[in-house]
């Protein structure tokens, strides 16, 4: 008997453990936001959900931080999922190496209860003011949040940021990844968690999708070779080629919003942020459905309106039948047929891709023969450095090897004109090309205004003397020293401030003013003229005034219409011949487009 | 028609119309065919001018020579010039040989009539010695002189003569009328005014001219005698034929009324200026018209030191006048075109290669 009562209350025990561990299971959390999130009861006997919105930055009011504190529970209860903003100085500011570090330390900190549910689902943003960065960290289960959903976060938070309206942009960011957990997007990868918050971004790195095809136009199994093909275009012409569809433009104009994503999505190559990006507007209907083609940096004059306006015609028929794919891809054909047109042989651009350099700041001895050594090259940037400043005319040195079987003046030219080097409007400098052991095979060129100054004459004069050092020296170094020595000489003779022109109008104005003083000093030689007055002989005292009369006799009123205020200063917008600007502010051509 | 204007040429000629505004001359304007009187810009027809000429003022300017005696001076001698026939007197010692003027051989004559007895004289303070001083100064002060002309002036033939000088006293009264006006300017929003007052204003005074001189030789140019003033006058004193010790003087032999003209050419100038100065306050000024006369006047006779002397430079012949109290020097020196062109040059140079240099240094 006793052992059976035994049995009964271990499996009676075993029992209430069972149901009570499965009522656990399935009981659902229902415990207040607040409560689950450690909220406190504050001074002002409000709630607050502990630390979401941690501004330290001072960006903030304390009222603005607790309105969004607000906002982010109403975010808890509709998406189930938890979101922080945090803004920093900076992690390393507090000892972290790394954003992921920081975001790690606070969300598993005791002190700081992060995380919703069981799997603690959590979006951790990080601003960090010094940088300028808006970083991203997931935890937990939550859907991936969309590329799309965070470029728009991060550009709305970069635009309040910017009219210093942090409170508006902490509620941006907000939404934008609200509604994007809302209408959950399986199938986009976020590419990378941790995008930068300011406007001018130098991205090269191939972890950016260039094909952004969030209406899904092109079939899935096309879509690599497609980004392969945009990977391509970028490497062959240094040309950032971006397609991008989409359902909506955020309630921005096409063209804008188009501008705009470009800008904040960092695309570009180089400094000027070359590139083309195409944006496919789909809708329920005509009205709705959109495309555009924006252009920036050099791509602006690669791409001329008229070039623009032939894409979209040749583009439509397509995309009114339905065949969207086909319409990109005739779309990715004109515009590569356009660079082949304008950029130089690919196999020459495609070399130098690689390694892109700022322009102002480019090296201007550039040895790709590795025939100088550094403190040569410092001496030679340091004098070049000297003669752009004065005379604004750049100098280039260029060694090579191998010249690809174009020839000297060829690929100088090449290697100036599309590596941005160049004084001015007209682009003006001098530049030398060096074939090592090969020391006939080798040019001096002038290009812009430069080549007036350095005529065929003097660049004659300039190569005897170059290549004379060379073949008895043998020393690139001091060659090439000799080189920019030369110019610079040259440039500060024949360099005068003046043109001839001028100097001699000066001239002549200094010949008759002189002239006209001469003409004085002569004059006063003479002693002898007609005497006309006798005022010296007038006698003391003996002047009278009788009277003065003065009679008014009429007088009249003239008036005259005062000019016209000149109408208040443009805004900066549209540039020259069809540039126009993003919010941003950088310059962008293109625009225009078809409804289909 | 041509006749009558042939004559009425002749007419004013011989008769020196006056302006009978102004009494200043008239001039004949061919193209207008009438007499116009450049200095109050009235302009009138034959008649106009004889009518006024009847009523008008003479004044006889001969009468006052009454106190001037015509009598041949006591202890002077009188020379003539045979080739330029200046008229020469000195004192009985000092002999006169030659021409102060032409430096030819003087002739004495005694039986030239007796000239005018001066009233005064202001005697002579530069010596020869001073003088030759003094004309250095002078050389070296004026510009593109030719250096071997300072450094060597050849003063031959130096002249100290007392040369006659009429000395005008005049009152001149009357009145001046001008148009002048008032300028004022604002603005509104829409508009810019200017409201211009316009006035005619007349100035009525007098004053009084004393001592005017006015060249009275014939030889001298009048211009020259009038670049040499001022005299002072504090040293001019009564004259004596003893001071004409040692020098020569010019007989005097112009008329008074000869040079009346340019003395009251001189008053009316300064009078003018005069009455301008007391119309203030205007931002234009305009004379329109001037209403003048001469009243209380005055002559004396009087002889100031002068020297002439020229100099031979390069074969060409440079006249010079020295006021023989004051040292005052004029004429006309050699000019020399290089030294005034390496100046111009050197200068143009010196600006040029300034301009370059910033220009250069700017880079």
């Amino acid at each position: 008997m006793k052992k059976l009562l035994r049995v009964f209350w271990m499996l009676l025990f075993m029992l209430v453990l069972l149901t009570s561990m499965a009522a656990a299971e399935e009981n659902e959390d229902t415990t207040p936001v607040e409560e689950k999130t450690k909220a406190s009861l504050s001074e002002d006997g409000n709630y607050y959900i502990f630390g979401r919105m941690i501004d330290l930055t001072e960006s903030m009011t304390a009222e603005e931080r607790m309105e969004v504190n607000h906002y982010i529970i109403q975010f808890i209860e509709s998406t189930e999922c938890d979101i922080t903003l945090y803004m920093i100085k900076s992690v390393e500011s507090f000892g972290y190496a790394s954003v992921d570090e920081f975001a790690d330390n606070y969300y598993y900190s005791e002190t700081y209860p992060y995380g919703y549910g069981e799997g603690g689902d959590c979006v951790f943003f990080v601003y960090e003011q010094e940088k300028n960065e808006l970083s991203m960290v997931y935890f937990g289960d939550i859907p991936r949040i969309s590329t799309w959903a965070v470029m728009k976060a991060k550009w709305y938070f970069n635009y309040y940021l910017r009219s210093n309206d942090a409170y508006d942009g902490a509620i941006g960011v907000i939404d934008r990844i609200w509604r994007d957990l809302e209408e959950y997007h399986p199938y986009t990868e976020p590419v990378s968690n941790k995008m930068s918050a300011t406007w001018f971004v130098p991205f090269h790195d191939e972890k950016i999708d260039r094909l952004l095809d969030f209406s899904r136009l092109i079939p899935d199994e096309d879509t690599d070779s497609v980004k392969a093909r945009l990977a391509e275009l970028r490497r062959k012409y240094g040309v950032d080629v971006i397609v991008l569809t989409a359902p909506d433009s955020d309630g921005l104009d096409a063209e804008a919003f188009n501008d705009d994503f470009y800008d904040y999505g960092g695309f570009g190559v180089g400094e000027e942020r070359t590139g083309i990006i195409l944006f496919v507007r789909m809708g329920p209907t005509s009205a709705d459905r959109f495309y555009t083609i924006s252009t920036c940096g050099y791509a602006i004059d690669y791409f001329e309106k008229d070039d623009i306006e032939h894409i979209y015609d040749e583009m439509l028929p397509d995309f009114r039948n339905g065949r969207y794919d086909r319409g990109i891809m005739l779309c990715l054909d004109l515009i590569e047929k356009q660079l082949k047109h304008v950029i130089e042989p690919e196999e020459f651009a495609g070399v130098l891709k690689e390694d892109i350099k700022k322009r102002p700041n480019a090296d201007r001895v550039v040895d790709l023969a590795d025939v100088l050594s550094d403190s040569q090259i410092d001496k030679l940037e340091t004098r070049i450095e000297k003669i752009r400043d004065k005379f604004h005319t750049d100098v280039l040195v260029l060694t090579a090897d191998d010249l690809d079987g174009y020839a000297p003046e060829d690929y100088l030219r090449y290697y100036y004109k599309y590596r941005g080097y160049g004084e001015g409007d007209t682009r003006s400098g001098v530049a030398i090309l060096i074939t090592k052991d090969r020391a006939d095979r080798g040019t001096i060129q002038a290009y812009g205004k430069a080549a007036k100054l350095f005529d065929e004459k003097a660049l004659n004069r300039l190569s005897s003397i170059v290549y004379g050092s060379l073949t008895s020296k043998r020393d690139y170094g001091s060659a090439m020293d000799t080189f920019v020595r030369k110019v610079g000489f040259f440039a500060q003779w024949k360099h005068f401030p003046m043109q001839t022109s001028t100097f001699v109008v000066f001239l002549v104005i200094v010949w008759l003013i002189v002239t006209t003083m001469a003409k004085v000093k002569k004059a006063s030689n003479k002693t002898i003229s007609r005497a006309l007055s006798a005022g010296q002989y007038v006698e003391p005292g003996s002047y009278v005034v009788n009277s003065v009369n003065e009679v008014f006799l009429n007088s009249k009123v003239t008036k005259q219409r005062r000019p016209e205020p000149s109408s208040s200063g443009g805004s900066s917008r549209g540039g020259g011949g069809g540039t126009h600007h993003s919010s941003s502010g950088t310059s962008h051509g293109g625009g225009g487009g078809r409804h289909f | 028609m041509d006749e009558e204007m042939n004559e009425l040429k002749t007419d004013a000629v011989n008769l020196s119309y006056k302006c009978p505004n102004c009494a200043m001359p008239l001039r004949f304007d061919n193209e207008m065919k009438r007499f116009v009187c450049e200095y109050c810009d009235g302009s009138f027809l034959l008649h106009e001018i004889k009518d006024a000429a009847d009523g008008a003022e003479g004044y006889n300017w001969d009468a006052n020579k009454e106190e001037i005696k015509d009598e041949k001076l006591e202890g002077t001698v009188s020379y003539v010039c045979k080739f330029c026939g200046a008229e020469i007197v000195t004192d009985a010692i000092t002999t006169a040989t030659k021409c102060p003027y032409c430096s030819n051989v003087l002739l004495v004559t005694e039986s030239l009539t007796g000239m005018l007895r001066p009233n005064k004289i202001i005697p002579f303070e530069i010596n020869r010695d001073k003088l030759r001083e003094l004309f250095n100064d002078f050389a070296k002060s004026k510009a593109f002189v030719p250096k071997s002309f300072i450094n060597n002036p050849v003063l031959t033939d130096i002249m100290g003569v007392y040369e006659p000088f009429w000395l005008y006293d005049s009152g001149v009264s009357g009145s001046i009328s001008y148009n002048a006006t008032k300028v004022r300017s604002w603005s509104d929003s829409t508009y810019d005014y200017t409201e211009t007052k316009y006035y005619n204003v007349t100035v009525d005074g007098r004053l009084r001219y004393v001592n005017v001189p006015a060249d009275g030789s014939k030889r001298l140019d009048d211009n020259t005698m009038d670049s040499i003033e001022p005299f002072d006058y504090s040293k001019m004193i009564d004259f004596e034929p003893g001071y004409l010790s040692g020098y020569l003087a010019e007989r005097f032999d112009v008329s008074a009324d000869d040079n009346l003209e340019r003395s009251k050419l001189r008053m009316w100038n300064s009078t003018e200026a005069k009455f301008r100065g007391n119309v203030s306050g205007y931002n234009s000024v305009s004379k329109t018209s001037s209403n003048l006369r001469q009243y209380d006047r005055d002559v004396h006779y009087a002889l100031f030191p002068v020297y002439v002397f020229s100099i031979d430079y390069l074969g060409k012949k440079y006249d010079y006048a020295v006021n023989g109290q004051t040292g005052k020097i004029v004429g006309e020196l050699p000019f020399s075109k290089k030294l005034y062109r390496i100046w111009k040059w050197k200068r143009i140079g010196i600006v040029a290669a300034i301009i370059y240099a910033i220009g250069f240094l700017l880079g």
